[in-house]
């Protein structure tokens, strides 16, 4: 599966962010979600949703070595990661997640569930596997 | 024949027999959407719009076997 | 507590002071949250008899357990004051990402007393809380004002503004959030605007404590999965809630010419799809709604080039219909206006309606109003007779009082045709010949507003020229719609998406681990029905069965044409609704609550004050 997005559909309703943080720190927090969404208001008044597409720059970066990949998807190990944060500012789309109760940042693990559950179908499998709940 | 599937949209659900949101209505012929609600005694102006095979259509318009339509409720307000 | 946020933050303009307390439990236990909080709260701490623009009046904000957690729709805040507009209990809700952000950065409630020396806004972020000068958003429009705060804070910010309209006091002044969603009803702010408070902004990061994070997750699924499986998911959210406008039209309930008709002739140039064709730039959700009603439009004309969120149905109705606003775009560009200056859109129509059809009978001259004219149709003047309102200029500043003041200052009868009930402007629905909608605005404990219950499908349902069992469904909608207020979710998903109520209480399990059937939940909003006229009951002197008439044009003027033509509701119609209606309410009959009601539903505490007022 390899994450991507179609933007002019989405509606910035954030369900992607809540279910992305309560899938995997078991916490109902959205700003614990591992991608991005922002709208550009009030003009010109649209939504722009960022999904990590593991290009892998984090763990180039990483003095540790605690981002890996497996089958092309790039892992953070939370117990190895220092919080240097050099991966966050290494990401070149910014959805390195960094959030004040935690010491690691957060990332994509390619888990599929935004896209399992975007209402508007905005992010979405490039390579159709994965598809919204009832498609 | 072929029956008509209905699908029906919001809270007049409940006006419709069995409650149901899905279900098959058979005609022996094409039937316009008001004799069709008439024939499951349902009041026409409970529905706000409809929709024939993704097609908006008024409710004088004619079903045919097979033809799927939706029936939306009213929302209620902003 | 899980669901809850755990705190409640009060913040005292006067003494520029905050604290952070516990969340009392007997509150979440008795009062849910959202405007079960509001109504309890106002019921304790404003004083008896408080000005609703002095320092002992409150603003109280409140999200709900379900706010921000992971269900469809669970994105809906609750404001409440004592009203200016109705002088005892005012709410209204809002939707957009505010309230879930409330509840990230801490707080079950915001309590804000007193009034500051100055303009300033309150900023949160997460427990930092600072009461920041204003002096640079004074006077700014509502939208400029979120933009502004925006640039300085930061995107992640929430943000609720006022406009110039709450800042002169207006009684119908909205606040403002999310660049077009509005608390709009009962005048809060104008409340806000007493207090010099500007805005409010808020960050949080905190996590919302649930009583089983793993169940929440899989009941939110499966009740995300129910909402894509429903008929039409998709194909009711291109055109929201403006969809909803030729079917008004059809019955004959479209609010027209300060509802002197039913029916506006050229309601296809200003309905859903003349939205959807013409000026939708996006669809724009509140949080967590998967099928988003609201439409972020331009405009971009010679005269003026704009962007808006909206016009939604009521906002259609008011300006479109009931000032003959006859294209869609103008019907935008007037939105935009009220909204920048922080004028509900509801109210807002419904007084520039009023003000028109008092210059078409020479009621307001050209003379009063500089030399210029007011009329149906022009934008141009409803533009103009806004800004006078907002700023309280001339006849505006009559006007900026409501209907039913203004027609006490205007009278030669206007006031048969001042469109309220309780001081508030009635919403769009015309309800001559619709009598549970008819009882619905009348009893509705915050003014002629349709959210307590909307009733006109069932009145088509059972028939409209039938009275039998329209009192009790009234009653069972002013529980349950007002339920989704204290639990402060959108009921959008029930009313336009068929979503089964059931689904509630298990996910409320799931999240606070209180075990309650949807009936148990009822109760609570039963309780809360009885707060809120017990409040109305103890502020205002002679509270009660003369409250709950509607306007005379709707008791002896037939509809003149349209589908309803002819119809009206003669007193003895009306005065047959309310005697069933507080009879199955256990009121009496100038609808007081009888002491054995109050006990019923938990609500011994009030009865000293209400018992004097009982004959």
């Amino acid at each position: 599966m390899r994450l991507t997005t179609e933007s002019s559909r989405c509606s910035g309703c954030k369900v992607c962010l809540t279910i992305c943080a309560l899938s995997h720190f078991q916490e109902n927090n959205p700003k614990k979600g591992a991608l991005k969404v922002e709208g550009k208001f009030p003009v010109p008044g649209v939504f722009e949703v960022t999904v990590c597409n593991q290009c892998g720059a984090c763990a180039d970066v990483c003095p540790v070595d605690a981002i890996t990949e497996k089958d092309g998807v790039y892992i953070l190990d939370r117990e190895t990661c220092i919080g240097c944060m050099a991966c966050v500012s290494a990401c070149p789309l910014n959805v390195m997640i960094v959030h004040p109760a935690e010491t690691a940042p957060i990332k994509c693990d390619n888990c599929g569930d935004c896209v399992r559950y975007c209402p508007r179908e905005a992010i979405l499998d490039a390579d159709g596997i994965v598809k919204r709940i009832g498609r | 024949m072929e029956p008509i599937k209905v699908s029906v949209r919001g809270h007049v659900i409940k006006y419709f027999p069995g409650e149901q949101e899905r279900f098959e209505f058979v005609s022996e012929g094409p039937i316009s959407i008001l004799d069709m609600l008439k024939a499951l005694s349902v009041d026409p102006l409970l529905i706000m719009m409809v929709n024939v095979n993704g097609v908006k259509q008024p409710k004088t318009a004619m079903l045919q076997p097979g033809d799927d339509v939706l029936l939306f409720s009213p929302p209620a307000g902003g | 507590m899980n669901g809850y946020a755990g705190n409640i933050l009060r913040v005292n303009l006067t003494n520029r002071t905050h604290s952070i307390t516990p969340l009392p439990q007997d509150l979440a236990d008795n009062f849910l949250g959202g405007r079960g909080f509001v109504a309890k709260l106002m019921w304790d701490e404003i004083p008896p008899g408080a000005d609703p623009f002095g320092p002992e009046n409150k603003v109280i904000i409140s999200p709900g357990p379900l706010t921000g957690v992971f269900l469809p729709g669970a994105g809906k805040l609750e404001f409440g004051a004592k009203s200016p507009a109705t002088g005892g209990y005012g709410d209204s809700n809002v939707g957009g990402h505010i309230s879930p952000e409330i509840k990230y950065a801490g707080f079950d409630a915001i309590i804000i007393e007193g009034i500051a020396d100055e303009p300033v806004y309150l900023f949160i972020d997460d427990f930092n809380i600072e009461i920041r000068p204003a002096a640079e958003l004074w006077g700014k429009g509502a939208l400029e004002s979120e933009t502004l705060l925006k640039q300085d804070l930061g995107d992640e910010f929430q943000i609720a503004t006022i406009g110039p309209a709450g800042e002169n006091k207006v009684l119908f002044a909205c606040i403002s959030h999310d660049f077009g969603r509005q608390a709009g009803r009962t005048g809060i702010g104008a409340v806000m605007g007493s207090k010099n408070l500007k805005a409010i902004a808020v960050h949080g990061t905190k996590t919302i404590q649930l009583a089983d994070p793993v169940a929440t997750l899989e009941k939110g699924k499966e009740m995300f999965a129910a909402c894509f499986e429903k008929p039409g998911f998709e194909e009711w959210t291109p055109q929201g809630t403006a969809g909803v406008t030729d079917w008004v039209n059809e019955i004959g309930a479209f609010p027209t010419r300060n509802f002197q008709t039913g029916y506006f002739p050229k309601h296809k140039d200003i309905n859903g799809e003349a939205l959807m064709r013409k000026i939708k730039v996006t669809d724009k959700a509140c949080y967590s709604c998967p099928i988003p009603c609201g439409k972020y439009s331009r405009v971009k004309k010679a005269e003026y080039d704009i962007h808006v969120e909206g016009p939604e149905y009521e906002t259609i109705a008011l300006i479109g219909g009931n000032t003959e606003i006859d294209n869609i775009e103008d019907c935008a560009y007037a939105n935009y206006i009220l909204d920048e200056l922080g004028l509900d859109s509801i109210s807002g129509g419904n007084v520039v309606g009023f003000a028109m059809e008092c210059f078409e009978k020479g009621i307001i001259k050209s003379e009063d109003i500089s030399g210029r004219s007011l009329k149906f149709g022009s934008v141009e003047d409803f533009v103009w007779l806004s800004q006078e309102i907002a700023y309280r200029r001339g006849i505006g500043s009559v006007l900026a009082d409501g209907v039913r003041e203004a027609a006490k200052v205007f009278g030669q009868g206007s006031e048969k045709f001042a469109i309220h009930v309780k001081g508030v402007e009635w919403s769009g629905y015309e309800a001559r010949y619709a009598p549970a909608m008819m009882l619905s605005y009348m009893t509705a404990d915050v003014g002629a507003h349709h959210n307590r219950s909307w009733a006109i499908t069932f009145d088509v349902a059972t028939g409209r020229d039938k009275l039998e069992g329209k009192a009790q469904r009234v009653i069972e909608l002013q529980h349950i719609r007002p339920l989704f207020d204290m639990l402060c979710l959108c009921r959008l998903q029930w009313v336009e998406l068929g979503f089964e109520l059931d689904w509630y209480p298990q996910i409320f399990k799931a999240v606070t681990g209180k075990e309650l059937t949807w009936d148990d939940l009822l109760a609570f909003s039963e309780r809360v029905w009885n707060l809120t006229r017990s409040y109305s009951l103890r502020e205002i002197e002679g509270f009660g069965r003369s409250f709950d008439y509607p306007p005379a044009r709707f008791m002896e003027e037939p509809i003149p044409d349209g589908p309803t033509a002819g119809k009206y509701m003669p007193k003895e119609v009306i005065d047959r609704l309310l005697d069933e209606y507080y009879k199955l309410r256990g009121w009496d009959n100038n609808g007081i609550p009888s002491a054995a009601q109050l006990k019923k539903v938990g609500l011994g505490f009030v009865e000293s004050t209400i018992a004097p007022l009982r004959k």
